[in-house]
């Protein structure tokens, strides 16, 4: 109990530091909302064109990107720290986080807030809205009930994605690339439906890198387009089951990785 | 600037891109993410259609030309946050009393930048892609040497691009906002994902008064042969005005930002 408040802590404290720069902090949102309209743009252009993506509508689009935009900005919020984890480390910092009675594993995490939640939180929300009304959901009671378990299963997912990659830097040091191609180019999978890809890929992106769980499966089920997807409908409720599993393999070589830390001695 | 002194810089900065080489294979499998996904993409969109030909482009044009704009576009890698980080840590002071052209030192550092991964990263992707995509370049060596003049138009242009947002770093604390507005605005308007040719005609005339648009998709409509020869005269004029216009900016920027420039201590 004790550590959860210091936890709380910590958190208050660098959402406090991070709101020191009003101005900074909503040009910052805006700069985001900016990027992502982009994004969409650029879908837009040729939805307008092709009308639809291997029989995803416009609106069945934004849905499936809204999914996404959830889960990876609540995604942010918890585990922004660990995309640049390979500098605690390089820098010695992360011996500090060693010697405090606390899991590391939570200081990590609480040590800081990222701001461009709110922007992912706009953005999920304005294409939820949309993505409702043009993609056709009916929203029965079973859909809304749902609707936050995938989100967080999705979160799940994404999160141990991070918490999976940022431990590699344990063995590696420096993984600052790595960490960028797994986290932030790797999304670009999922901004279209997966069964735009060939079935290896698609197989990939199921069972290895589990990333068409966050919006592509479960948004078959929001849409009621059940049968259409390459595998099993069951497959359509997996979302917080492999974010069970993802999570837990990856607090796993988390620990295997403070195990093996040596300090870089810098 | 003197030339000798120029390579000098080129190759100090070369060298040091080739120390992380485990940065570069990742950087590798990273730009043919996206080569995979934008060609998944595209196919998808035409095998929805019994008409072969879109906007202009088949579909191995496109193809074509999704591969090779980003083939472009990687060759384009620059790190755009070299002078920001001059200005936090003070380093800047020492660029100006150096009595070298800043905006040459620059360029010679881009340069040697972009030639590694060119080397390191473009020639693998595009020999991976040709053998794993149905692709058409016309060898016709005038062509060829038409082209090699406009990316490097193109390249200066994305030069002074990031020169112009790194500047900004002289009046603002912080400058990621506005490399992100950057990011998104470069994206958007080069024709680096969507060819302009895709573009609805209400975005063209916005289009037409952006320099963006010479960055990356003249350069490529050159090298895939859907610009003619004589198209390609006008484009490589059109370059030139473009650089002349925003060398006039970075002038004035650079000018107005030494007088300005204020240093955090440190």
């Amino acid at each position: 109990m004790e550590s959860i408040k210091i936890y709380l802590t910590l958190f208050a404290i660098s959402m406090k530091a991070r709101m020191e720069y009003k101005t900074s902090f909503l040009f910052y949102i805006f700069a985001i909302l900016t990027f992502y309209a982009g994004q969409f743009g650029l879908l837009f252009i040729l939805l307008n064109r092709f009308h639809q993506i291997k029989g995803w509508s416009v609106g069945e689009m934004v849905f499936l990107y809204s999914l996404q935009a959830f889960a990876f900005g609540f995604t942010n919020l918890i585990f922004s720290q660990l995309v640049n984890f390979d500098k605690m480390i390089v820098d010695g910092e992360f011996d500090r986080v060693l010697v405090r009675p606390l899991s590391p594993l939570g200081q990590v995490i609480f040590s800081k807030f990222e701001v461009s939640t709110a922007a992912h939180l706009i953005i999920g929300s304005t294409a939820l809205y949309f993505g409702s009304r043009y993609g056709n959901i009916e929203w029965t009671f079973y859909k809304v009930l749902l609707f936050p378990v995938i989100v967080t299963g999705g979160v799940l997912i994404a999160g141990g994605i991070r918490l999976m990659v940022a431990a590699v830097a344990f063995w590696t040091l420096r993984n600052r690339s790595l960490v960028h191609t797994v986290i932030f180019s790797s999304k670009e999978f999922i901004n279209y439906p997966v069964d735009i890809y060939n079935v290896g890929m698609q197989f990939f992106l199921t069972f290895i890198f589990p990333i068409a769980f966050i919006n592509f499966y479960p948004a078959h089920y929001f849409l009621d387009r059940s049968g259409t997807g390459l595998l099993h409908p069951a497959l359509e409720m997996g979302t917080p089951i492999v974010g069970i599993i993802v999570i837990t393999v990856s607090i796993f070589s988390w620990k295997a990785g403070v195990n093996h830390y040596q300090s870089t001695g810098s | 600037m003197n030339p000798k002194l120029f390579i000098k810089f080129v190759s100090v900065s070369f060298q040091k891109q080739v120390t992380y080489r485990f940065d570069c294979f990742v950087g590798i499998v990273n730009g043919f993410l996206y080569v995979f996904i934008f060609t998944s993409l595209w196919k998808a969109l035409y095998s929805q259609f019994d008409t072969t030909t879109h906007n202009g482009y088949t579909l191995t044009a496109i193809v074509t030309y999704a591969i090779l704009v980003m083939a472009v576009r990687i060759s384009f890698t620059m790190d755009d946050s070299i002078i920001y980080r001059k200005v936090m840590d003070g380093s800047i002071a020492m660029e100006l009393v150096r009595p070298t052209s800043f905006f040459f030192m620059n360029l010679a550092e881009n340069v040697g930048h972009s030639l590694f991964h060119m080397m390191a990263r473009t020639v693998p992707i595009v020999i991976i892609s040709v053998f794993l995509f149905d692709i058409y370049i016309p060898f016709e060596v005038q062509r060829l040497l038409v082209f090699i003049v406009s990316f490097i138009a193109g390249y200066i242009l994305v030069c002074m691009m990031n020169f112009i947002a790194g500047l900004l770093a002289f009046w603002f604390i912080e400058i990621f906002p506005f490399l992100l507005f950057k990011y998104a605005f470069y994206t958007f308007f080069s024709g680096g994902i969507v060819p302009i040719d895709f573009f609805p005609e209400f975005l063209k005339p916005i289009v037409n008064l952006l320099p963006f648009q010479y960055m990356l998709y003249y350069p490529t409509t050159i090298l895939i042969g859907r610009a003619s020869l004589v198209e390609a005269q006008s484009i490589i004029i059109a370059q030139l005005i473009w650089i002349v216009i925003m060398g006039v900016i970075c002038s004035l920027m650079w000018g107005a930002g030494k007088k300005k420039l204020i240093i955090q201590g440190g």
